[in-house]
């Protein structure tokens, strides 16, 4: 090649760091979405409120992938079985929050490996140096589970909260029975003493059981006595 | 030019150092919890990943159907579960130079299939902590893990007719909180207790960390986080007729097909392949590996909340 002459553009140098923008996590978390159990509720700000549990989807867990197919139906049906309420991402009855699950780009520092890590759309984490300040809308996501009964998808009743009620009183009164040895013990108690107290109180405003029919009692028909029958 | 490496090996194995003989391991998680499970066996070349598990309950009330009077049939009461198998992988590649300059790395990098095969079928085990639902989860949202705690959890499997081996799985920091929780416990009782003196004096080594009053205490770093920021651990208690899990074996497969695996001691579900890259210079390894877990029975577990 004949090169008498060439001209370099200099290009803008910049390090780019692959972990730079991700977010350090102990761990790579897995795909996964919301449920709720039928007993778990909680009252806050005078309404009651589900508590929702993370249901995983991982390959070789709970049939989500069969035969190479990755269905997150197949793990939903277990729960549904259960008599857990599922929350699919994407359900449209949950509004502006049909797809409440996303995710960010994370990094593991331990194991070196990067992934999605997935969070809800509640969930904002700061990174401030290497550490992680994880913020969440509670207003949002409080909303959120106000709306998961107003559409139906948890469904609560006096029934149901009497039921909550019971499972806490339980508790307590296994409680009871442990000498108070400890700050935490006697902090423990408390918040049970005060969460049951809100929930009865609570338990007015909600509809109560339909009462069970009552059978119909069995009328004898009497028939004069005869000689024969003695 | 320095010596150079496939990048999977590149920088940390010293290839420029004249001692390059030994590995040594980064903190990792060891612990697995494979034995908290029933292992149920695969049914291999049966045309199907997946595998029927079938409950029945044995006791039914007796029939009284008076003298001379035939009895109605009473039905079984069943129950089924299925549990999948689905492949993971890992591959290592490192270049010849790599090899000849340490002696050992190919045995380090087989021998870490292992360890992480050890490491992924405990997280999936882990992930099953929060599915538990016919018992009432134990602990509370920012609450250290307490004996109060683990006595509520044992009460609720006692009560739900669970016999035996109890354990319970949960997060490093929920071992710690229920020491820290154990050494304020002024009850004499459990303070002489032989198991609580094994509890506080445990060297954190071992599936099992310690057993105290019939529960083994066992810890994973994979036990998820859960609820708003993070802040708490999703550990449980359960029998081991809780969880099934299951692996493909390989062996019948292996001998079918022209592979050269590498045998792994105590393990015979993983493929470990051999995969020279000639041309590059390079020798590979990967390793497959076919684990299905599936909840057997709800009732024998319940989950364990603790705050991190």
């Amino acid at each position: 090649m004949d090169l008498t002459a060439k001209q370099f553009s200099p290009q803008a140098f910049s390090e780019v760091s692959e972990t730079r923008d991700r977010l350090p996590v102990q761990m790579i978390n897995n795909k996964h979405e919301l449920f709720h159990k039928p007993f778990d509720w909680e009252l806050k700000n005078g309404a009651w409120l589900p508590v929702l549990s993370v249901m995983p989807f991982m390959a070789s867990l709970n049939n989500y992938d069969m035969d190479g197919v990755k269905d997150c139906e197949n793990v939903r049906q277990i729960f549904r079985n259960k008599g857990c309420a599922c929350i699919p991402n994407g359900d449209q009855r949950l509004g502006k929050w049909a797809n409440y699950m996303a995710t960010v780009d994370a990094y593991n520092p331990a194991m070196n490996s990067v992934g999605k890590y997935w969070i809800t759309v509640f969930d904002s984490p700061i990174m401030v140096g290497n550490r992680v300040k994880w913020a969440r809308d509670e207003k949002g996501y409080d909303a959120f589970r106000q709306l998961l009964v107003d559409v139906g998808i948890c469904v609560l009743n006096a029934t149901i909260a009497g039921m909550v009620i019971d499972r806490k009183v339980e508790a307590l009164t296994s409680m009871y029975q442990v000498p108070v040895t400890s700050k935490s013990k006697q902090l423990a108690i408390e918040l049970l003493e005060r969460d049951i107290a809100a929930m009865r109180a609570s338990l007015l405003g909600l509809d109560q059981p339909v009462p069970a029919a009552q059978p119909k009692r069995r009328r004898f028909a009497s028939t004069p006595a005869t000689e024969d029958d003695s | 030019m320095a010596a150079d490496t496939n990048a999977s090996l590149a920088g940390d194995l010293g290839i420029t150092a004249y001692l390059n003989l030994q590995f040594f391991d980064l903190l990792h998680e060891t612990r697995d919890l494979k034995d908290v499970c029933t292992v149920v066996p695969f049914t291999a070349g049966a045309g199907s990943a997946t595998q029927k598990l079938r409950f029945i309950q044995p006791v039914d009330p007796m029939t009284q159907p008076g003298e001379a009077t035939a009895p109605a049939i009473t039905n079984w009461t069943t129950a089924n579960k299925t549990i999948t198998v689905a492949k993971s992988n890992l591959y290592r590649s490192g270049s010849d130079l790599a090899y000849l300059t340490g002696v050992i790395q190919a045995d380090n990098l087989v021998m870490s299939f292992l360890k992480s095969v050890v490491y992924h079928r405990s997280s999936l085990i882990a992930a099953l902590g929060s599915g538990f639902t016919a018992n009432t989860a134990v602990g509370s949202t920012g609450v250290a893990l307490t004996v109060d705690t683990v006595y509520a959890g044992l009460f609720a499997l006692r009560k739900a007719l669970v016999e035996g081996q109890i354990d319970l799985v949960t997060h490093a920091t929920g071992i710690t909180q229920f020491m820290a929780s154990l050494r304020g416990e002024t009850a004499t009782p459990l303070q002489i207790a032989p198991e609580t003196q094994g509890a506080l004096s445990n060297d954190g080594s071992g599936n099992i960390q310690f057993s105290w009053m019939g529960v083994n205490f066992r810890s994973h770093a994979s036990v998820p986080k859960i609820n708003p920021g993070n802040v708490d651990y999703s550990g449980f208690m359960s029998s081991p007729r809780a969880i099934a899990f299951t692996e493909a074996p390989v062996a019948n497969f292996l001998s079918r097909q022209a592979f050269n695996p590498q045998t792994v001691a105590g393990e015979t579900a993983i493929i470990c392949q051999d995969l020279s890259t000639e041309a590059a210079g390079a020798r590979s390894y990967i390793c497959h590996y076919y684990p299905g877990v599936a909840e057997m029975e709800d009732a024998r577990g319940v989950q364990v909340v603790s705050a991190v």
